[in-house]
């Protein structure tokens, strides 16, 4: 049966064009004199054109995870609309939400895009009605044209929008069942390539203005220093230099042109006040603080039978610590914006992950109203992460308001490295009883600050979302808060044991921290999964049998797993030094399984030859966006398993461009076979949940390989010999 | 500061910098062909790649005085017209790009390779183009378009 949707008053709202050529639907925050009273807006989801084009506009930051394309293939399928009329174009309106946590898609599109494209239909086939004074109950739409069963009268859409403009928003429409989807579950090309390709894709750094002066910011050398002085007239008399001056997060060097603030910079030298006492800025004092905090007290996350009672008594228990370092994003583009402060408003050339906090942080340092911001949203050249932190635009906003001219910002790849909000690095340790020769208890205890709200983020300024800076604001709950938040990924495993005991102890860092792709599911499936398979080790047993023997036969779980072992060839034989790994995780709502085949080279180098990816992400929208994000995931979770690490001396990061913080190329790159499971299940995330399962099945293959247990990342040579 | 000639897209550009400028930033900031991106200044990461006399050349590493007045520059938007480069139609075909920001550099490093060796092994197309990074991951679907370009290069 088809979903019936009630639409609220408040949720959509009809554009009206006033010279007839086009009819669009918004959302309601639109509303406004200036969008009304516009043929063509690109803030509105849906616009249909007198010449039959359809505009969809994203309002979800497109990032390379495909919203350019499979969010409008949302809509185009409940409008029936004709994908070769349709373009794309970005908005920044509504999108409060921010783009991070696998969410496009599974949290949003799924149905608000949907119902945006019902309602279109219903209006087109009602106008069509009209027209032709029959019941709209006798009329048809397919590829853009509305049809009458009866007479075979035929309407395209664009012919339709001056009297579709008129009709009233229905007050609820019917979302098409997945089993009459036309276009959702088929591979799509995506219709950001050709711009991509070309040159004429538009990052923030590639907006030019007229007038518009460069910047670049020396940050504090240590984490949380403070600014005493520095030799700024010297710079200041620098060829092409315009002013330096000191903004809250550091130095500001303003120039004509990028080279000249390059050059200039080199020349700052600025006296930095280093905070007296640095809380576990140093990776060594850091891991030793783990390292004391994860034989001590810590918070229950969950607890499931009677696991206490078990492990006191067991005369069996296995256990093992796991530890992972930090990580940062060194996404392509390293952060950037274009902006112009007047005084009456702000206009802002951006690629962020969470708009509503650079508006909100904009309006803060200018003291205008929100309403006198406007964000554009510009493509990201990649996020991971990293975009979800605003502090780059925010400096953007100090300098134009101070040199009153548009400004380009611009992070050099050391600034994106060293000033970055870093994956936190975390220690696991693990215990199961194996009393009667199965897993009885599994406990896991996960030492970890959380990068919402530690020290860094006082700091850095970061911004929290509204619930989140409420929860923090009442003691009891900030606890709970972080407890859930660095338990994601281990308190909530499909795997049956009878007793299970999850717990947490967050702590302080002065290292700023932040997201990082996957989040704490890329810590928690790594200390998971390696550790069940040294149980099946200790209990004898193949370690996928021992999974499947703990998951309800039918499960999602069990089927990825299965699938996985079949077509990687679980047991059979491999070519000769080749060995495999398996893993299976759940996050953002879907499943993945995923099997890592490798061999060692006599100097202890892992090379990893294939991987067999499994992904149950429910009702598939994209297929090729979804093999493309998996493979994606599994080349930049395989950066931090075998080559990346991030590390902080004495309060500062030590690592500092693409030569220190090695990350994976193509001569690394494995072959890499995706498998979609197909279902009508509703739609998981896939942006990131293809990440967490290739640590531990490479670690898992490396055991197989070498006989040698890998207990903390990355994996390198010394660790295997 | 001086005045430079640079024989750049098919076009004579005049541009006042200095002489230690990367090609990059006069590229970016003075002819304003913005396809050419800044990744990390270093020639790490390959984002700036651009084609001298055919041949693949990290910008952010070759400063403006280094060229000679008949030096032919091609950046991403010389490189076709209407993205027809048999490369550049490879990508969109095999649906290569993700965010993006590397895929200009990508695309002129496999072009310039593919100028000199129209017929690579895998091998071959590995050690080009590990010179560029992707942090989303692109890697697979580029090596697939860069033989579907070599083949399209091969037969004409």
């Amino acid at each position: 049966m088809d979903d019936e949707h009630v639409i609220s008053r408040r949720e959509f709202i009809k554009v009206t064009s006033i010279i007839g050529s086009g009819f669009a639907i918004g959302f309601n925050s639109l509303v406004g004199s200036k969008h009304q009273t516009s043929n063509f807006s690109p803030d509105t989801f849906v616009n249909v054109l007198s010449d039959d084009t359809i505009i969809l506009s994203v309002s979800k930051a497109e990032m390379g995870q495909g919203v350019w394309t499979s969010l409008p293939m949302l809509i185009a399928e409940e409008m029936e609309a004709s994908w070769d009329k349709v373009k794309v174009n970005q908005t920044s309106k509504d999108s409060f939400m921010g783009t991070g946590g696998s969410m496009s898609i599974k949290d949003y599109g799924w149905k608000k895009m949907r119902k945006s494209g019902a309602i279109a239909k219903y209006m087109l086939i009602e106008a069509a009605a009209l027209k032709w004074k029959v019941s709209p109950l006798e009329c048809d739409a397919k590829n853009s044209v509305v049809v009458h069963r009866k007479s075979g009268k035929k309407s395209s859409y664009g012919s339709l929008v001056e009297e579709a403009s008129k009709i009233k928003i229905p007050k609820k429409v019917k979302l098409k069942h997945n089993s009459n989807f036309t276009l959702l579950g088929k591979d799509m090309l995506r219709t950001d390539s050709k711009i991509k390709v070309d040159g004429s894709a538009h990052f923030a750094m590639d907006i030019n203005l007229e007038g518009m002066l460069y910047a670049m910011v020396e940050r504090p050398k240590y984490f949380g220093a403070t600014y005493i002085k520095s030799n700024s007239d010297i710079v200041k008399k620098q060829s092409g230099i315009i002013d330096v001056f000191h903004i809250p997060s550091g130095v500001a060097i303003i120039g004509k042109n990028m080279w000249s603030v390059i050059k200039a910079r080199n020349l700052l030298d600025v006296k930095w006040k280093k905070k007296k006492q640095p809380v576990n800025a140093d990776s060594e004092i850091y891991k030793e603080h783990l390292t004391k905090l994860v034989d001590g007290k810590s918070s229950t996350v969950k607890k499931e039978g009677r696991p206490s009672k078990f492990l006191s008594k067991s005369k069996n228990t296995f256990q093992a610590k796991y530890y992972l370092p930090f990580q940062t994003h060194a996404a392509m583009e390293p952060c950037n914006c274009v902006v112009n402060v007047s005084e009456k408003d702000c206009e802002i050339w951006a690629g962020t992950q969470n708009p509503s906090n650079a508006i909100s942080r904009a309006a803060n340092v200018t003291g205008l109203d929100e309403e006198k911001i406007k964000l554009n949203l510009t493509f990201l050249g990649g996020g991971f992460g990293r975009k979800s932190f605003n502090d780059f635009i925010e400096d953007g906003v100090h300098i134009s308001k101070k040199v009153k001219l548009p400004i380009k910002l611009v992070y050099s790849r050391e600034d994106d490295i060293k000033h970055g909000f870093a994956r936190p690095s975390s220690i696991h340790k693990l215990t199961a009883d194996l009393e009667g020769g199965d897993i009885n208890v599994w406990k896991h205890v996960v030492v970890s600050p959380d990068p919402l709200t530690g020290n860094a983020l006082n700091e850095y300024g970061a911004d929290l979302p509204g619930i989140a800076k409420w929860a923090v604001n009442i003691g009891v709950v900030k606890n709970k808060l972080r407890n859930t938040m660095i338990a994601d990924g281990a308190s909530e495993i499909p795997y049956n044991f009878h007793n299970k005991l999850i717990k947490a102890s967050p702590f302080e860092t002065d290292v700023p921290l932040g997201f990082w792709r996957a989040v704490f599911n890329s810590q928690n499936a790594f200390a998971n999964e390696c550790f069940i398979d040294e149980l099946a080790e200790q209990l004898k047993t193949d370690p996928i049998k021992l999974r499947l023997n703990h998951l309800n036969n039918n499960s999602r779980s069990s089927i990825v797993i299965r699938r996985a072992a079949a077509e990687a060839g679980w047991k059979s034989e491999l070519p000769k030094g080749h060995f495999q790994g398996f893993a299976y995780h759940h996050s953002f709502g879907t499943h993945v399984a995923q099997v890592a085949e490798i061999s060692i080279d006599d100097s202890n180098q892992i090379k990893v030859h294939k991987v067999f990816s499994v992904v149950d992400c429910g009702q598939t929208v994209n297929p090729m966006t979804i093999r493309a994000q998996i493979q994606g995931s599994i080349i930049f979770g395989l950066g931090a398993t075998i080559k990346s690490e991030m590390t902080v001396r004495n309060g500062r990061v030590n690592e500092s461009n693409f030569d220190d913080y090695k990350v994976i190329r193509m001569d690394e790159t494995p072959e890499i076979n995706v498998h979609i499971i197909k279902n009508q299940e509703s739609p998981g995330g896939v942006g990131e949940p293809g990440l967490p399962p290739i640590a531990p099945a490479v670690a898992n293959a490396v055991f197989a390989a070498s006989g040698k247990r890998i207990r903390k990342l990355p994996i390198l040579p010394e660790d295997i010999s | 500061m001086g005045k430079y000639t640079l024989n750049i897209n098919g076009k004579k550009r005049f541009v006042l910098v200095d002489g230690d400028t990367p090609l990059l930033w006069v590229i970016r900031d003075e002819l304003k062909l913005t396809g050419t991106k800044f990744g990390c200044g270093k020639g790490l990461c390959g984002a700036c790649t651009i084609h001298i006399n055919n041949i693949e050349t990290r910008s952010c590493q070759t400063t403006i005085d280094f060229l000679e007045e008949d030096d032919e520059v091609i950046t991403i938007e010389g490189l076709s017209v209407d993205a027809s480069h048999p490369v550049q139609k490879a990508w969109i075909k095999h649906d290569v790009p993700q965010c993006g920001y590397c895929q200009p550099g990508q695309i002129m490093t496999a072009s310039g390779f593919l100028n000199r060796n129209n017929n690579p092994s895998d091998d071959d197309v590995d050690n080009a183009m590990k010179m560029n990074i992707c942090r989303c991951g692109t890697y697979p679907r580029i090596k697939k378009a860069v033989q579907s370009a070599a083949k399209e290069i091969r037969n004409g």
